[in-house]
């Protein structure tokens, strides 16, 4: 479509049909990359399925560091970064581990006083954005910015900064609260300061459904796309550590240790087990059309060839532990992408040392894969913690890796075998293993079940 | 996956709680009465704030369908969606227990979520008060609402929370279009729900959009916006799925456009580009040409930006035909709902479509030449309305438009 016809469209409101295309010329590299790694990949075959959401870039920062190796290397060596946190006063509270980025600084990225003033969910996901963005090689003054979205899953972070506020606001009263901390502190803040920063000025939304934000903002995506509403979804998904975090969920029996004398490090699948262990960071991916990424000759690093996302009918903190809702999302998610179990290479699991949880997604496990045919399951979250709204994003990472290189990631901190949850979870140790196919799970905080399945 | 094939999405019930009542019909007529739901807030010690005026739900408990013990662990913000949904689903007819619950979903928009216990907590926190209720402390989550119905209802579908500020519920219900027209999910219940709360109140006020006399939308001497509680659901369905239980249906839903206006954290795009582009969005989404909309609900906030790029909106997606479609404004009757607002003012644009008729824009005084269309001051209006649109201009340039038509 030329000028002149979009015009028409958008001045006189025109009803008719609109097709659109991404870009008025042939894409240009972007070759302004910052220090950090942008992913070196090998293109992969794109499925005949032309409208087939393809993954075209990605963006994070753990940790472990910013940029693809440091986490991809940890995850290869089981390398935890949960430790004691030094970050901030945890003593009223039992719940004193978790995974932070101690070596993070703003000004690395940008030395402004506006970045530095924004929540650290709000600065990770800029960042895991702006890496995606290059990776993804869109030529950023070529398109049509109305006609990329975005979509944020991000459920806890908000309170870093409303904690701020509401601290002035109950100790010192309405007059003395600040209104910089109030606009940061809201759950959509990231989206705003992104819309902003790269001009996306099409539809943005903020998910705040928890540890399945990630699969809910992929399905919103594939909607976008499949029905044109837009070219091109940024799904990014945010979490930062907080004191508050930590208190309130350790009140809410949820973070480790919740049973008194048990233990309070993080071992999923581990008989242990005594609830998870938070983690932060974020991740950033670029997703398109299929026909789209192979007109404009886009390394495409992955496939999304199906998802589900179901509810457990249960209250807020309270696990099904049958497993009837992770049985459901994966059956459904595999269903969609037209896979049989036996297809599948690997399972990323949701397990976060949780004592029902994880108990929940074998059961599921095991009842959708035949007896002797179950596939290793991984649990990242061993490695990184508990990083909630980014957690989906962190498994479809570690998907995305350990398929092209290769390997199966270990569960770590596995020393007791529990046998209600008798998976082989790679305990300790990774594995090579040539695949094609990842079934990812994720979960909120009881309740819903989120499942992807991904493919190269 | 299901029966029914993907298709049109249906209106086949309402629920609503707000500072005007918790019945569709009472809370319609009390619209369309103008009357005035702002007062005096009450159960919060607001003596330190400047403004202390809002919309309140002053008897939300008989609503609430948990017994008394069950309720005291429970968010405000989850009972106003339990009270919400509950009606909704009454108004429906809809018979849970005789259907597919997995092809149920829920979609909610909401700013606070559970911060009301969050509030509860971290001044607990202050005072050192030890140990605090694990199951209360839940509540704070912002999907605690949303898991209280799909336990409550045994429902299986997709549960989504938006939190977009004053547009998170219109973009829940735009969601709910999508879903029904994959043919992902037969029913949805999309909406929204916002308590009122000392953060809002201070964030608001703080950040000088509050007024401290009435709300006056696109008045010359608009001073800003009053905040107001409350929830709302809107029951979208297949039409097949709503024809074959021979359901009561209120309008269709038709259309959803939405935008960004990456322009500014708080303050509009000035001459409202994101905002035309979201109506223009949502009539092409529907298939209408400018000249069939016969009434817009529209955001109007009364602070002096928004009215003013509001218009400015209006004009550049209708042109001309801007002149001809009343605009009103429900939010000085009941307040700004803030995540709730997209939902509770879908149930009155719905009521408009079913009933002909409009409600005013009330506290209207001055004209502004700057604010020259129809905005229905004073009084009610019965006039034909056929395709009907309902605006939500969020915080950060986060815009939402739905359109609904008569079926």
């Amino acid at each position: 479509m030329n000028q002149e016809d979009f015009s028409d469209i958008f001045w006189n409101g025109r009803s008719r049909d609109f097709q659109p295309i991404v870009y008025k010329m042939p894409y240009l590299c972007s070759k302004d990359y910052k220090e950090y790694e942008v992913a070196q990949m090998a293109d992969i075959d794109l499925d005949p399925c032309p409208t087939t959401v393809v993954i075209t870039g990605i963006g994070l920062i753990t940790p472990y560091g910013t940029g693809m190796h440091p986490f991809e290397d940890a995850l290869k060596c089981g390398r935890s970064c949960i430790s004691e946190m030094r970050a901030y006063d945890l003593s009223r509270c039992t719940a004193r581990k978790g995974g932070y980025f101690y070596d993070y600084r703003p000004e690395d990225f940008d030395g402004s006083a506006g970045f530095a003033r924004t929540a650290r969910s709000t600065q990770f996901a800029i960042i895991s954005v702006d890496q995606a963005l290059k990776d993804s090689q869109i030529d950023m003054e070529a398109v049509f910015k109305d006609r990329i979205g975005l979509v944020l899953s991000s459920t806890r972070s908000s309170l870093e900064k409303t904690e701020r506020f509401y601290h002035a606001l109950a100790t010192k009263g309405p007059r003395f609260v600040n209104p910089l901390a109030f606009q940061e502190s809201v759950h959509n803040a990231p989206i705003s300061h992104i819309s902003i920063r790269y001009g996306l000025s099409g539809p943005s939304l903020a998910v705040t459904s928890g540890g399945v934000g990630t699969v809910q903002a992929i399905a919103i995506a594939d909607q976008w796309l499949q029905s044109r509403r837009v070219d091109v979804v940024v799904v990014v998904s945010a979490e930062s550590l907080n004191a508050i975090s930590h208190e309130a969920y350790s009140h809410a029996r949820g973070h480790a240790p919740v049973r008194r004398g048990g233990t309070d490090e993080c071992c999923p699948f581990d008989r242990r087990r005594n609830g998870f262990v938070f983690g932060e960071g974020a991740n950033a991916f670029v997703l398109e059309r299929g026909e789209d990424a192979r007109r404009r000759h886009a390394n495409a690093r992955a496939r999304v060839v199906g998802y589900a996302v179901v509810h457990a009918a249960t209250r807020v903190g309270c696990y099904d532990r049958s497993g009837t809702a992770f049985h459901k999302s994966m059956d459904a998610a595999l269903c969609m992408s037209g896979r049989s179990p036996s297809q599948v290479d690997w399972i990323l699991a949701d397990a976060n040392s949780s004592v029902d949880g994880d108990i929940a997604e074998t059961a599921a496990i095991k009842k959708l894969f035949q007896a002797g045919s179950i596939p290793p399951v991984t649990a990242i979250k061993s490695v990184l913690g508990e990083t909630e709204g980014a957690s989906g994003g962190f498994a479809l990472l570690a998907a995305i890796f350990g398929l092209r290189g290769n390997t199966v990631y270990p569960t770590v901190n596995y020393q007791e075998e529990d046998p209600e949850c008798d998976l082989d979870c790679v305990p300790n140790r990774s594995r090579s293993r040539v695949m094609r196919t990842t079934l990812i799970n994720t979960s909120t905080f009881g309740g819903s079940c989120g499942s992807l399945v991904i493919e190269i | 996956m299901g029966e029914t094939c993907p298709g049109r999405a249906v209106v086949t019930g309402l629920g609503v709680i707000s500072p005007l009542g918790a019945l569709v019909a009472e809370f319609f007529r009390n619209l369309m009465d103008g009357r005035d739901g702002i007062d005096s807030i009450q159960g919060l010690d607001v003596s330190q704030y400047s403004v202390r005026m809002g919309g309140q739900v002053r008897d939300l408990e008989p609503w609430v369908p948990v017994p008394a013990r069950e309720r005291r662990r429970l968010d405000r913000g989850s009972q106003l969606l339990l009270a919400a949904t509950s009606n909704a689903i009454r108004h429906s007819g809809l018979d849970f227990a005789h259907m597919d619950t997995s092809r149920v979903s829920l979609v909610t928009g909401t700013t606070l979520g559970g911060m009301i216990t969050g509030e509860w907590f971290y001044r607990r926190l202050l005072m050192n008060a030890g140990k605090s209720s694990s199951h209360r402390v839940r509540q704070a989550c912002p999907h605690a609402a949303n898991d209280e119905i799909m336990a409550s209802w045994d429902l299986s579908g997709r549960s989504v929370v938006f939190s977009t500020a004053c547009s998170a519920s219109t973009h829940a219900i735009g969601y709910g279009l999508d879903l029904i027209r994959s043919g992902a999910a037969d029913v949805v219940l999309a909406g929204g729900f916002e308590p009122f709360s000392e953060l809002t109140l201070a964030g608001f006020g703080i950040l000088r959009v509050l007024t401290p006399e009435k709300m006056r939308p696109f008045d010359r001497r608009r001073t800003g916006l009053l905040l107001g509680e409350g929830a709302g659901i809107i029951i979208l369905e297949n039409l097949l799925h709503a024809q074959k239980r021979q359901a009561t249906i209120y309008a269709e839903l038709v259309g959803y456009g939405s935008t960004s206006d990456a322009y500014h954290m708080t303050a509009p795009h000035p001459q409202g580009e994101g905002a035309a582009r979201a109506i223009q969005a949502a009539l092409r989404d529907a298939h209408l040409n400018v000249d069939e909309v016969d009434y817009i609900n529209a955001h109007g906030t009364a602070t002096p930006a928004n009215d003013l790029t509001e218009t400015q909106a209006i004009k550049t997606a209708l042109g001309a035909h801007a002149y001809t479609v009343p605009v009103s404004s429900i939010k000085p009757m009941i307040g700004h709902l803030l995540g709730a607002a997209g939902a509770v003012e879908a149930v009155a644009t719905v009521m408009s479509v079913y009933h002909n008729q409009i409600p005013p824009t009330i506290n209207y005084v001055e004209p502004d030449p700057a604010c020259d269309l129809d905005y229905v001051p004073h009084a009610g209006r019965e006039k034909k309305v056929r395709v009907a649109l309902s605006n939500s201009f969020g915080f950060g340039g986060n815009n939402g438009v739905v359109v609904f038509r008569r079926i």
